[in-house]
């Protein structure tokens, strides 16, 4: 065999080798992987709760690390059976860094299907994450979060590039593609000294968290360009919601209640009238308890996420409001 | 249509698989065709500035050829140049000198002065007018003759992979290989192509871009909020991020044209390896080095004449050569660094010839204090203004402490940086560009599947655009 050959051939084995090594391996990678890569087992419980004889009320958490911070499971539990809810069971999808993208996709895909449908979903977001928006990581919606029957319609509403789609077609058929970008956080925060603090000030720097080079575990990764609407590029957004439309749709004809609930930042923010509009529509109802800064001082410990304490009051001024909302 | 970009290289795929079934005549109609299709992607409108540049540089060079009457000649050669350089300078410069004059305006005290219309700079025009540029005197100092079709002209000033920045390649070299059958792609091509693609992939994604996402918050920032050892360790980001963006981008060109057919010149050969001012310019940018060298040094009597005539030669080919590559003063002081280096470098040499040690650890402290004074000029290129660059120049006098940013900076420079420069010491000992090509097959491999985990695992935070486009 001519030497080049063996060259491709031989880089062609190793990267097979890889990426049979990384599939077992790859929730190792990090905890909000480890949660993606859980979504299956979620259904399940939803399922199963729903169906299987628990007498349970599922109520699926959708968000990302804001919503996992902010939600006080206990408090919110309580707060649901309150308002008449049976036997509430919290389960949450709520991983790093996801928009309104990975919510509709990833409810999708393992939520609309037959007997895996929750009571109620309640989907916690801040003002820019219900925006259509440049997807980002398309990769990682090629491998976790676009249901085969969705491909299509993927790659010809939302890919928006050719480059983007061809990420995530390849994202979809390896998940050392798709994973790729969970190496860099994992070895440089763990080994590169005064990495946090860099990447956190060259980010900052960059104006939108979109860009942020994000930590590997759970909790202390910025989220999905809350600080601006300018893109990656400097692109200015559309500031259009079809994709909170169609998830609208989707959660309605699978006879769910959805809410959308504002999640409280340490600056007041208002949400655009064309999803208050959006909302009032569709008839779904919307908590806004979180678009004034009423918190106390020192409830957002790293400048973005709540803290525990937090997250406890949150969910009592949320209960309040939710009483209404679900017996509407 | 980036070429660290999955359109580039599905448009490749799609050049490579018909080119290779078809005539050499074909060819060269097919790959006008697909030049003009990359470059429309930018900016189809500009399609026809190229068009333009092209047809009168082949009528010239035409009208140069058939003409046995030096004034005709020189008449023709005089229009070439002109229109070439005025074009050049509408587009590149007018801005500049518009907002020079605005300033000036105000300064008189005459009000405020706007320009009635901004023009926007067409992608890639220094590199193909300067190609164009030394066709036409090349035909006319006989050193080339003209193309014998517009058909073979246009592709020589539009061929794809280097239209936008380089190499600069001379007609002497790139126009017979457009105009004669070229070889097919046999496994030695394949393999000194995938070579300069592999690594200058690696330059741009993983060297460049991630050098990119630290030089550029550094020189984003007010030079009074920079720590000494912050601005160090930033220019010496943004020295590996401009080496590794643009010799990528040459390297990705060069191993493109190589699977077609073409060889394209070395434009990169280890500068950062350089013990002297000349050395690095006999290793930087080489095509539009020897350019200048060409068609504007020795034109302006070169090193004949008095020492000074010799300075001053090689100051105002640095400054234009600085002006080159933008219209902006930042660009100027930086070209004028390394004219007046180059200068006393030539006055040290005719001094001290005698005295030199000649050791390693000279050949080591030459190399130290070349990239030094090197990465000092990148601070005023990369500079946002001079007063910027002179803001961090002053920041170097402050307290040496390490901070975050230093550390973190100094531990990726030495991560993505380090093994390429190891590398690239390996190919200075071999003396020989393509050294890896002619190891055993395995070592080969493993420093390919090197490269690619780290394009894989390392994409920066951020993906830049190629730095020398918006020359």
């Amino acid at each position: 065999m001519k030497s080049e050959a063996k060259v491709v051939l031989a880089v062609a084995a190793a990267l097979l080798a890889m990426e049979l090594v990384a599939r077992p391996f790859e929730p190792r990678l990090s905890l909000d992987l480890a949660h993606i890569r859980g979504f299956d087992q979620l259904a399940e419980r939803v399922g199963k709760a729903s169906n299987g004889g628990e007498e349970a009320s599922p109520v699926l958490v959708l968000g990302n690390s804001l919503a996992r911070n902010g939600v006080d499971a206990e408090v919110l539990t309580e707060g649901l059976r309150d308002a008449g809810m049976k036997e509430p069971r919290l389960v949450f999808m709520t991983a790093d860094s996801t928009d309104i993208a990975q919510w509709l996709y990833g409810y999708r895909r393992y939520l609309d299907g037959p007997g895996a449908k929750p009571a109620l979903v309640l989907l916690f977001t801040a003002r820019s994450h219900l925006s259509d928006r440049r997807i980002q990581g398309p990769e990682a919606m090629g491998a976790y979060y676009v249901a085969n029957g969705d491909v299509q319609s993927f790659l010809r509403e939302d890919a928006g590039s050719l480059d983007s789609a061809c990420s995530f077609l390849l994202g979809r058929v390896s998940r050392l593609f798709a994973a790729r970008g969970r190496v860099r956080p994992l070895l440089f925060y763990n080994w590169v000294p005064g990495y946090e603090v860099a990447a956190r000030q060259i980010n900052q720097g960059l104006g939108d968290g979109a860009l942020a080079d994000e930590p590997p575990a759970h909790g202390s990764g910025e989220e999905v360009g809350e600080v601006g609407e300018v893109q990656p590029g400097g692109e200015k957004s559309a500031q259009s919601f079809h994709r909170l439309e169609r998830l609208i749709e989707t959660v309605r004809e699978s006879g769910v209640k959805l809410v959308i609930v504002t999640v409280p930042l340490p600056e007041p923010y208002r949400m655009p009238e064309a999803i208050r509009e959006i909302c009032r529509k569709n008839e779904v109802p919307i908590s806004l308890v979180g678009e004034s800064a009423w918190l106390p001082d020192g409830r957002f410990p790293d400048g973005y996420h709540l803290n525990p304490e937090g997250a406890a009051e949150f969910m009592e001024a949320l209960s309040s409001e939710l009483k209404g909302m679900l017996s509407e | 249509m980036w070429f660290n970009s999955f359109g580039f290289w599905i448009f490749l795929a799609v050049v490579l698989a018909v080119h290779s079934r078809l005539g050499h005549r074909n060819r060269n109609r097919f790959l006008l065709l697909a030049s003009y299709f990359f470059y429309g992607c930018w900016d189809w409108r500009f399609l026809s500035l190229i068009l333009f540049t092209t047809a009168f540089d082949y009528t010239a060079a035409r009208a140069i050829g058939r003409s046995e009457s030096p004034a005709v000649r020189k008449r023709w050669v005089t229009a070439s140049v002109c229109v070439d350089l005025g074009i050049l300078g509408i587009f590149k410069y007018f801005g500049f000198f518009a907002s020079e004059l605005e300033r000036l305006w105000e300064v008189m005290g005459l009000g405020s002065w706007t320009p009635a219309f901004q023009i926007i700079l067409p992608v890639g025009i220094s590199f193909y007018t300067f190609q164009a540029l030394s066709y036409t005197i090349d035909v006319y100092r006989g050193q080339t003759k003209p193309a014998g079709s517009f058909l073979d002209f246009a592709l020589y000033i539009s061929f794809f992979p280097q239209l936008v920045a380089g190499p600069i390649e001379r007609s002497s070299h790139l126009l017979p290989q457009v105009e004669n059958p070229r070889p097919r792609c046999d496994e030695a091509r394949f393999r000194d192509g995938l070579y300069h693609v592999l690594t200058g992939l690696f330059k741009k994604v993983v060297l460049a871009d991630n050098m990119a996402w630290i030089a550029n918050h550094i020189f984003s920032k007010p030079p009074s909020d920079l720590a000494p050892l912050e601005v160090l360790t930033g220019v010496y980001a943004f020295a590996f991020q401009i080496y590794g963006d643009f010799s990528g981008y040459s390297s990705i060109a060069i191993g493109v044209a190589k699977w077609l057919g073409f060889d394209l010149m070395e434009n990169f050969r280890q500068p950062y390896f350089s013990t002297s001012p000349r050395e690095f310019w006999r290793r930087w940018h080489i095509s539009l080095s020897s350019w200048l060298r060409d068609y504007l040094y020795i034109p302006l009597g070169g090193n004949r004449g008095g020492k000074w005539q010799n300075y001053r030669n090689l100051l105002l080919t640095m400054l234009l050569g600085g002006l080159w590559h933008g219209a902006s003063w930042t660009f100027v002081i930086w070209g004028g660094l390394h004219g007046a280096w180059l200068a006393v470098h030539r006055w040290s040499e005719g001094t001290s010839a005698r005295t030199r040690v000649r050791g390693r650890l000279y050949q080591a402290f030459a190399l130290l204090v070349t990239f030094h004074l090197v990465c000092l000029t990148w601070l005023f290129f990369r500079a946002e203004s001079a007063e910027q660059a002179l803001g961090m120049l002053g920041a170097l006098w402050g307290d040496w402490k390490m901070t975050d940013l230093t550390a973190t900076t100094l531990t990726l420079i030495c991560f993505f940086a380090g093994p390429w420069m190891i590398f690239e010491w390996w190919i200075e000992r071999k003396g020989d560009s393509l050294a890896l090509a002619k190891v055993a097959w395995p070592w080969r491999a493993m420093v390919y599947l090197y490269i690619v985990v780290m394009l894989l695992f390392f994409p920066p935070p951020v993906p830049s655009e190629f730095i020398y486009f918006q020359f």
